[in-house]
């Protein structure tokens, strides 16, 4: 933890919505990455990932997309299994989430009048308390 | 003639900015790029623009198989890259605390292009800004035309270093040619081990709060390094055979033909220019044939025409240009006193 202060905020996490190939590597659900908030998303990323804000203590937040460092569980440590964000967020369409060929993004909306993936956010940031899984320790946050 | 920047088989290559871009994170990327690069018979590379001044990112690159011939690469796209100093290229600063680095290299091959590195972070740990992997073993990783601006780690007690490893065997393999490393609040380039060989080669280590070089094993070889107004040592610890015309403030120079006491004076330290001035630049040994490394680009990527010691000492433009070698405004020399390390 940081040794002279904490912080508190909203960060953006993008979860890897189709498996990859070898159970070693990032599978569905995993977090990717976590950043402060960029008001853009890219052509590539519009579509094999789930973008979503949530909130609380940043150094708890960074650690979500730390390496599972047992080395048994996958690339990450940490996932939102795609049926937990069905249970949380009323319409979520795991199927759609899990096709690349189609823009899904259930949390926030293309700005169509942009050029960019520009995007909107359509729900409040989420508590990553019950949403978040911890692999190595088979349990939600 | 060779460049320092190795190109791979078969680049297939993606981009990196703002939303018009294929990416817009670091860590997105390495995990879409996370495959068998062998069987694929396929090499991935990262352009980056410039769209933004700088970008809060940092990834830790782990996983693909990789090869001489097929492996991972960040790299400016063209004409994005830095021109000489900081904030005039690709930047990553990082802010991420937990990680505590802007890009980990612990695969092999992967190799990191001209880009501008910081980190400002408040983290419990020790690490290094572009950092290898402190336990594992990776082969050949490279390092070329970086700058390494001032990382800092604002932990009690914790550091952050420019480049290298944060644990206590540097396990590791590579090539740390052409970079520029200043005013970390820990020491420039760590790197080295008993077990693989290192080769280090015309970079410019300015500033440091601690160490300039901290070698660690015999077997690196250190050629045409400028180590200079560190508050540790120059150089700490034992160069490898070959190691050839390194230049130090202090005493401690490696190799044969060391250039000690020396007094370094640059274009315009004060603006973080530290291109040599000509008529004060120290002679360095051709590796434009090395047997392990050859090259004869430097930090600006220009060609290499009379060879000397550091990052940037090639008149004319970046990339073919020319920053000029001689017309230049000195800037004030900020002097750190020796021994007078962060308070732990």
């Amino acid at each position: 933890m940081p040794q002279t202060y904490r912080s508190f905020g909203v960060f953006e996490l993008a979860v890897l919505a189709v498996d990859t190939t070898k159970e070693d590597r990032a599978q569905a659900g995993d977090i990717i990455t976590v950043r402060h908030p960029r008001p853009f998303i890219g052509r590539k990323e519009a579509t094999t990932y789930i973008w979503l804000k949530v909130f609380g203590d940043e150094d708890q937040i960074r650690t979500l997309k730390l390496a599972d460092t047992h080395g048994w569980q996958g690339k990450r440590r940490y996932c939102i299994p795609l049926y937990r964000f069905g249970q949380i967020v009323p319409g979520f369409d795991e199927s759609q989430a899990r096709d690349t060929a189609r823009l899904y993004q259930p949390f926030m909306v293309y700005d169509e009048d942009d050029v960019f993936y520009h995007i909107v956010d359509l729900i409040s940031p989420l508590d990553i308390h019950g949403l978040v899984f911890d692999k190595n320790e088979q349990r939600f946050l | 003639m060779a460049t320092a920047r190795r190109s791979a088989t078969n680049e297939n290559i993606s981009t990196y900015g703002d939303g018009t871009r294929d990416y817009t994170s670091l860590d997105t990327w390495e995990a879409a790029t996370d495959i068998d690069l062998v069987t694929a018979t396929q090499s991935e590379v990262l352009e980056c623009y410039k769209d933004s001044a700088e970008y809060d990112d940092n990834t830790d690159m782990n996983g693909a198989i990789a090869s001489a011939l097929y492996f991972r690469i960040i790299r400016p796209a063209a004409g994005q890259a830095h021109t000489g100093q900081p904030n005039t290229g690709v930047r990553f600063n990082s802010t991420d605390s937990v990680s505590n680095f802007a890009i980990r290299l612990r695969e092999d091959y992967i190799s990191v292009y001209d880009i501008e590195a910081r980190c400002t972070t408040n983290s419990a740990s020790n690490d290094y800004c572009l950092s290898f992997y402190s336990s594992g073993l990776t082969t050949s990783n490279a390092i070329v035309g970086c700058i390494v601006d001032t990382p800092t780690n604002s932990g009690v007690g914790k550091y952050l270093g420019g480049i290298g490893n944060a644990g206590t065997d540097s396990a590791w393999t590579g090539y740390v040619v052409d970079n520029i490393v200043f005013n970390p609040d820990f020491k420039g380039i760590t790197i080295g081990t008993a077990l693989q060989t290192n080769f280090v080669y015309n970079n410019t280590i300015y500033g440091c709060a601690d160490i300039g070089f901290q070698l660690g094993g015999v077997s690196v070889v250190l050629k045409n390094n400028i180590s200079d107004n560190n508050v540790g040592v120059d150089y700490n610890g034992v160069a490898g055979a070959g190691s050839d015309r390194n230049v130090s403030e202090d005493t401690t120079a490696k190799g044969t033909n060391p250039t000690k006491s020396a007094n370094p004076t640059y274009v315009n330290e004060g603006a973080f220019d530290f291109h040599i001035i000509a008529a004060n630049a120290f002679t360095g040994a051709d590796l434009s044939a090395d047997g392990s490394f050859a090259f004869n680009d430097d930090f600006e990527r220009q060609t290499i025409a009379t060879w000397r010691a550091g990052a940037d000492a090639e008149a004319g433009a970046p990339g073919g240009g020319g920053v000029g070698g001689g017309s230049v405004s000195i800037g004030i020399r900020r002097r750190r006193r020796k021994g007078m390390h962060k308070a732990r």
